[in-house]
């Protein structure tokens, strides 16, 4: 056995040219990894887009809705769902956008509003749409779907006392909810009816309970009758949405 | 017969193929722990932001108040310290509204990711804002 490098120097080369070529590998693998790094890349943050859209559907609605209730054609919520589809699809860079909003004409809606009018206790307005969003980047394709509905709602009941030959003292309770959740109101408008003739009352006192009740109390002029004063309010809540709601008052 | 009798070399060459594989192995695993070290997407952090902020619609109450002063302590108290922002808000036309600057001080990165984000007011009168939010890190020169 005796050995010398020389005679026995197969292993080693084929060591070293093992070596020498997973350096090589590894060399590659580096430069490759480092050029890729280096490269601009566009990601895309398909998924952001879903809430973004939704929250900016959901104001549209309010909007068009405070619109609507406030003397505005029912068409506007058509044009401002219109507008912000375009918008969107205008500035959303990552991949197409495909955006799919419908108006609900699912009873009691009717092309997406609901205005029940000055109802008798209690009075409901309303928008529903549902969407579906599509994008469509390079890789892969994200969807979402959702409904977005904004109900404002009215409760009124109320009472009246003869306090003397010519005038009666109002009472009356509202209740203000959005979304069935009690909110609070921005602003009331009074009216009673005397007669035929329907007034607005511009001095009433309101107590504000603080959880979207509130009470509301006015001088009537009314001449002593069996018939109950009739009150009728438009109440706005604190989105700018109106809700007019009617009430008969129980004679005290 | 020689084969079996003189196996130094091929013992050497099992042993050098193994010890390329766990080398290669070893600077496989690099990437993967680099991009778990990767810093976050600024454009994912502003749009998150700026949805909460725009939750009910507080975000384009201030654009239609011009309020641009309180619109600056809104974003000012959401941006992490560590990053530098700069805001532009534009109507649906693209003309620029605020005439107050809304941008952090600070060095800045090189890299600035940029956001567009879509807010509408949902006040009776139908309007639509588009937010720039330009977002980089503080003093990093990556």
């Amino acid at each position: 056995m005796n050995r010398s490098f020389r005679n026995d120097n197969k292993g080693q080369v084929i060591v070293i040219t093992a070596l020498l070529i997973a350096l090589m590998i590894l060399s590659t693998f580096v430069y490759v990894t480092a050029i890729i790094k280096q490269a601009p890349t566009i990601e895309s943050n398909q998924f952001d887009v879903f809430p973004q859209y939704q929250q900016s559907l959901r104001n549209t609605l309010i909007s068009s809705l405070a619109n609507v209730t406030n003397n505005g054609t029912s068409q506007i919520l058509n044009e401002n769902i219109g507008k912000l589809n375009q918008i969107f699809s205008s500035h959303y860079y990552e991949s197409m956008l495909e955006i799919n909003c419908t108006l609900s004409n699912v009873v009691p809606y009717q092309n997406g509003l609901w205005i029940s009018g000055p109802q008798e206790n209690h009075a409901v307005v309303g928008a529903k749409a549902s969407y579906q969003l599509s994008s469509i980047g390079n890789s892969k394709i994200s969807n979402n779907a959702g409904i977005v509905n904004i109900i404002s709602e009215a409760y009124l009941s109320g009472n009246s006392l003869q306090i003397n030959e010519t005038a009666k003292q109002v009472t009356l309770t509202a209740q203000v909810l959005n979304e069935g959740v009690p909110t609070l109101a921005a602003g009331f408008t009074c009216y009673y009816q005397n007669g035929a003739v329907l007034i607005k009352t511009e001095a009433f006192n309101v107590t504000d309970f603080g959880n979207g009740t509130y009470r509301i109390v006015f001088s009537a002029q009314s001449s002593p009758s069996s018939e109950p004063l009739v009150a009728s309010m438009n109440i706005i809540d604190h989105r700018g949405i109106i809700v007019s709601v009617n009430t008969t008052c129980v004679n005290l | 017969m020689r084969i079996f009798s003189n196996n130094k070399g091929q013992a050497r060459l099992i042993e050098a193929f193994l010890a390329t594989l766990l080398l290669i192995g070893c600077v496989a695993l690099i990437p993967t722990y680099s991009a778990k070290t990767h810093p976050p997407d600024f454009a994912s952090i502003a749009l998150e932001k700026l949805t909460t902020l725009d939750n009910n619609g507080q975000l384009a109450a201030l654009i239609d108040a011009g309020n641009w002063v309180a619109l600056k302590s809104c974003i000012d108290s959401v941006i992490p310290l560590t990053l530098w922002y700069n805001l532009t808000i534009f109507d649906q036309h693209m003309n620029a509204l605020n005439s107050f600057p809304l941008c952090s001080s600070g060095t800045v990165s090189e890299n600035i990711n940029s956001v567009d984000y879509v807010s509408v007011s949902p006040g009776g009168t139908y309007r639509v804002y588009i937010l720039r939010l330009q977002l980089s890190q503080v003093g990093s020169q990556s």
